[in-house]
């Protein structure tokens, strides 16, 4: 929505949001816990206030929208086929193309967790819409796989609602969630296994209980350290991955680092005239900066329908190394300031980080669930070495 | 409840005698104990080929209806309008000294009846499989071996069958068989008794159970598990036949093969254990099924993040170690159908025909129906199969078939209401009648939504909706009853 | 009777620091707080200790509406020690469609000086 506001703001007449859900929204109006816009309104609100915000402009600024409506093909020469109950098959033609098709959550059969199949194992966002749209609690005794945001958040969910939360389990030293969600851990005396791993999953019609094993270095399963979790349910929060099935159709170079499209720093991809935002470039923790890149592609659209946003000349490219998972945008110019966004793997402190040999910032801490931005200013670009590709490296 | 024939377990089997019989004039019922047809643990998860025929014994029953089976299924998959690709077969030797195995497994092709077999050697071996294990020496070839959907076959024989006036009862399981005067006389049911003047055991994992309530004890069911792997449709061509690799001692061992659908699936290893409910993949087999895939295509190995899903199944290992058809003496009318393991899904048809022709020699006159109507309607997939143009015909007559609901597969409303009409009643019903909640997200976004619909058809609470049946209910609790417990609103 | 002092750790989520602050009570009074990297960090240590609140969001059933939930949340943060109660009033409750966002739910839950509004519109089924 984001995008839609600012391409309409920036001068384009026609703009079409294509909806697959039954509200406008995404995933934020099942999210109904607090923290959203903290930095963009300066406002802790809730995920349906949030993006009440902003239904509110595309109704008062007259864009159109489609719901219920899924993309079926997209083609690199901006050609549309979709469908929806009411209309049949769409097939539309644009100048210019925003992908915000977002995340689907990994799944148990991805995971491979050995052992029954029962009913009772939901993924975190599934849980969530069943929760808080559909108005079920899925179980009672409830075992969370992965200390993601999501996880956390549903493990408060699931006390609230009166279940009994027996763990969290997270297979890494330290947890995945950003510390105002782990705070419910605490709150609701939840236990946190780190370095824990589900390895069987026992209940023949309905899930009985969960084997969760301690890891050692390496990953493995302690022989002997095994402890069996009686539960009726298990949420999985074992990562999010871009939804990019359409960006593969329209020929989109994806970045096998972020699961998302390469993007320039005028948030588009390989394709001319088709750009991508929010959480089908890489997953974000705060809707705040979704919604920066939401406007940065919509403001971007505009101009490339008015013949005012060429292609990037310069392009350099901006590699990641070390403890440096993903950088995005992973092309810039070096010629117009803009805001890098790093995911780093293992948690530090006191870090330098250098883009090539030129430019150097300094972090005071940088954890994996917390997204780092690097302000590329005028003076840092300045002094940004010439060269076709740059490497991001961190040092402590 | 009286009938002439009833045909115990709802698999692959039982189903196709049900379509055969459904064919004559006599009144035939079949039973079912699960919630729906297929659900046991054969039919649903197996490596889904309809194989050749030269892997067994020649003078077996498996050996006699594999390739005739592999023959009649091209008819029986476009009249009951279900997907059957005859992509063909390769076993492969990896080692020069295997080929005399080739050699020795084409000869018995040769008796067993298969025609067209062929020893291709390396080059042209690769070209047909470019992504093989480029040690790969020679290969066996079976151009008429082929891959089918076996949950979806069982579902549409039942479907056809219904159709041509065969009761099809869920949720019916054999509790007791009535023997009179050396007769067996009746099947009782936890749903009641059901008089019969001939009872088929097609129980699959439970047969010798079965048959021993008849006091029929000349056989034992061992359940030996397979595990597989299941691979994103993104691998795309990855491979173009089903690939076997040497047979071993028990098995026929972990095969890289396409699915009917598209995905790519390895596996499976082989196994006996206690239980015949032991569904449980573990993580040894999986990796046993990986390395075993890897063999034969090494490029798999690259790609482990392609894996969406794992499962296992059960085969119904005879302690005869061949099929067993056949009547008995003592008690008259029973015909069991026991043990049918691999190559079980191939031999179907013919297994059917056989039956019928037992119960044609025990006295049952079999008339031929005037009005049996072979062909049964599929369920469409307008948006699945991607043809906007047909999609917008069918648009036209229903427009719920444009409301799309499993994004991964592209299901719609229509699909799966089609498929609740088709006696789905529990999810995994409509996901093997529709693929819905079989793609990338495993249903991750489209469950809440399948939920609702199947309610709805069903005028039940979404409470009620289950899995599979019994007690593997979805969503335990309505909204803050865990809070403030019942209550009389 | 000699009272006992006693040493409380509390993790600050103000930012990714994440400090684990130290901080020593006795008789309910504040001797000693260490361990906090900034002011804001101490303030809140403080507060956890004295008066812990916490946001307060969650679902209440709908009558007649076109969704069966309506999410909510407290205008202010609640004692971290009446979450469930607050929950539990809630759980009682169902309000009749149609419900607009900012719609006040509750008035002064639980006496607790806090409102509970909507946070979404819910219209009439």
């Amino acid at each position: 929505m984001a995008a839609a506001l600012a391409a309409k703001e920036g001068g384009v007449d026609s703009v079409l949001i294509l909806e697959r859900n039954e509200n406008l929204g995404g995933i934020l109006p099942q999210c109904i816990h607090t923290g959203f816009g903290l930095q963009y309104f300066k406002e802790n609100l809730t995920g349906p206030e949030y993006i009440s915000r902003f239904i509110t402009k595309i109704h008062d600024l007259e864009i159109a929208y489609k719901l219920e409506t899924m993309v079926l093909d997209l083609t690199p020469k901006k050609d549309i086929i979709a469908v929806n109950e009411y209309d049949g098959i769409l097939r539309l033609k644009a100048d210019a193309i925003i992908l915000a098709m977002g995340c689907r959550e990994r799944s148990r059969g991805a995971l491979g967790i050995p052992g029954t199949r029962p009913a009772g194992i939901f993924t975190a966002g599934t849980a969530q819409r069943l929760m808080e749209v559909e108005g079920y609690v899925p179980g009672g005794r409830v075992l969370v796989l992965g200390s993601g945001d999501v996880g956390l958040i549903m493990a408060r969910r699931f006390a609230m609602e009166g279940a009994e939360v027996k763990g969290v389990v997270e297979i890494m030293p330290y947890p995945g969630g950003l510390g105002r969600n782990l705070q419910c851990l605490r709150d609701f005396g939840i236990p946190l296994y780190l370095r824990h791993a589900a390895t069987f999953i026992h209940g023949t019609d309905r899930v009985e209980a969960v084997t969760i094993s301690r890891l050692d270095e390496n990953g493995q399963p302690v022989d002997g350290e095994e402890e069996k979790i009686e539960c009726d349910t298990v949420i999985l929060s074992v990562g999010l991955i871009p939804e990019n099935e359409i960006s593969k159709k329209a020929g989109v170079e994806l970045d096998p680092k972020t699961g998302g499209p390469l993007i320039d720093e005028n948030m588009e991809t390989s394709v001319e005239g088709i750009f991508a935002c929010g959480n089908v470039v890489h997953v974000h923790d705060l809707v705040d900066h979704v919604t920066q890149e939401g406007e940065e592609a919509g403001i971007n659209a505009a101009k490339k329908v008015s013949g005012e946003l060429p292609r990037l000349k310069r392009r350099v490219h901006i590699m990641a190394e070390g403890n440096v998972r993903y950088v995005v945008p992973q092309v810039i110019s070096g010629e117009k300031p803009l805001t890098l966004y790093a995911r780093v793997k293992e948690p530090s402190f006191n870090v330098k980080i250098k883009i090539g040999r030129g430019i150097s910032v300094r972090k005071r801490v940088v954890k994996p669930p917390e997204l780092v931005t690097i302000d590329l200013t005028d003076e840092r670009l300045r002094k940004m070495e010439k060269k076709g590709e740059l490497t991001v490296t961190m040092s402590t | 409840m009286e009938t002439s024939v009833l045909i115990v377990g709802g698999g692959i089997i039982g189903t196709a005698i049900s379509r055969e019989l459904s064919k004559y004039d006599a009144k035939v019922t079949l039973i079912e104990k699960e919630a729906d047809i297929a659900f046991g643990g054969a039919t649903r998860a197996n490596t889904a080929i309809v194989h050749a025929g030269y892997d067994d014994k020649p003078g077996t029953l498996a050996a006699k209806s594999c390739p005739e089976g592999n023959f009649l299924w091209s008819r029986l998959a476009s009249e009951l309008n279900i997907p059957f690709k005859r992509i063909g077969s390769l076993l492969v030797a990896l080692e020069d000294e295997d080929v005399r195995v080739l050699e020795e497994l084409m000869k018995r092709g040769g008796i067993n009846g298969v025609p067209d077999l062929e020893i291709i050697q390396g080059r042209e071996l690769l070209q047909m499989e470019p992504n093989l294990n480029k040690e790969a020496v020679a290969g066996l070839y079976a151009p008429t071996a082929g891959i089918i959907c076996p949950y979806e076959a069982a579902m549409a024989l039942a479907e056809n069958a219904k159709q041509n006036g065969v009761q099809v009862l869920l949720k019916t399981k054999a509790t007791d068989i009535v023997v009179k005067d050396g007769e067996a006389r009746a099947v009782q049911t936890n749903r009641g008794t059901i008089y019969t003047r001939y009872v088929v055991n097609a129980a699959g994992l439970f047969a010798d159970e079965v048959a021993a309530m008849a006091g029929i004890g000349d056989f034992k069911i061992t359940p030996r598990k397979g595990e597989y792997a299941v691979y994103d449709k993104d691998l795309g061509e990855l491979v173009n036949h089903v690939l076997f690799p040497l047979p071993g001692p028990i098995s026929k061992g972990i095969v890289v093969t396409p699915t009917v659908d598209g995905n790519i699936i390895a596996g499976p290893n082989a196994y006996d254990v206690e239980d015949k409910g032991d569904l449980t993949t573990t993580s040894s087999g999986l990796e046993e099924v990986l390395k075993g895939a890897y063999k034969l295509v090494p490029e798999l190995s690259r790609v482990r993040d392609a894996v969406i899903s794992s499962f296992a199944g059960l085969r119904p290992q005879p302690s005869t170690g061949d099929f067993i058809v056949k009547s008995y003496r003592e008690p008259y009318g029973f015909i069991n159908v026991a043990g049918i393991k691999s190559p079980g899904l191939t031999s179907a048809p013919a297994i059917a025909e056989m039956v019928a022709n037992i119960l044609q020699e025990e006295g049952v006159n079999l008339r031929e129906k005037s009005d049996f109507e072979p062909f049964r309607e599929p369920i469409a997939h307008p948006i699945r199969d991607v043809n906007p143009t047909k999609a917008e015909e069918f648009l036209a007559r229903d427009r719920l078939y444009g409301h799309v609901v499993c994004r991964c597969e592209h299901v719609t409303e229509g699909e799966i209401i089609e498929a609740i009409r088709r006696d789905a009643t529990t999810l995994d019903g409509v996901k093997y009648r529709t693929r819905a909640g079989m793609g990338r997200c495993q249903g991750g976004f489209c469950t809440p939504h399948v939920l609702k619909i199947i309610a709805r058809e069903l005028g039940v609470p979404v409470e009620e909706v289950t899995k599979r049946g019994g007690h593997s209910t979805i969503l335990l609790y309505s909204a803050k009853r865990l809070l403030i417990g019942e209550r009389d609103d | 009777m000699k009272t006992e002092t006693e040493t409380r750790e509390v993790v600050c989520i103000l930012c990714p620091m994440g400090c684990e602050i130290t901080v020593k009570v006795r008789d309910g009074e504040i001797l000693e707080v260490e361990d906090a990297g900034c002011k804001r960090g101490r303030e809140y240590s403080i507060k956890e200790l004295k008066s812990p609140v916490r946001d307060f969001f969650t679902t209440v059933r709908v009558e007649g509406g076109r969704t069966p939930m309506l999410s909510v949340r407290s205008t202010e943060p609640v004692p971290k020690d009446m979450l469930m109660a607050c929950a539990v009033e809630l759980a009682k409750l169902v309000v009749p469609a149609p419900v607009n966002i900012g719609d006040i739910i509750v008035k002064d839950i639980l006496h607790l000086g806090v409102d509970v509004i909507a946070t979404k519109g819910v219209e009439r089924a």
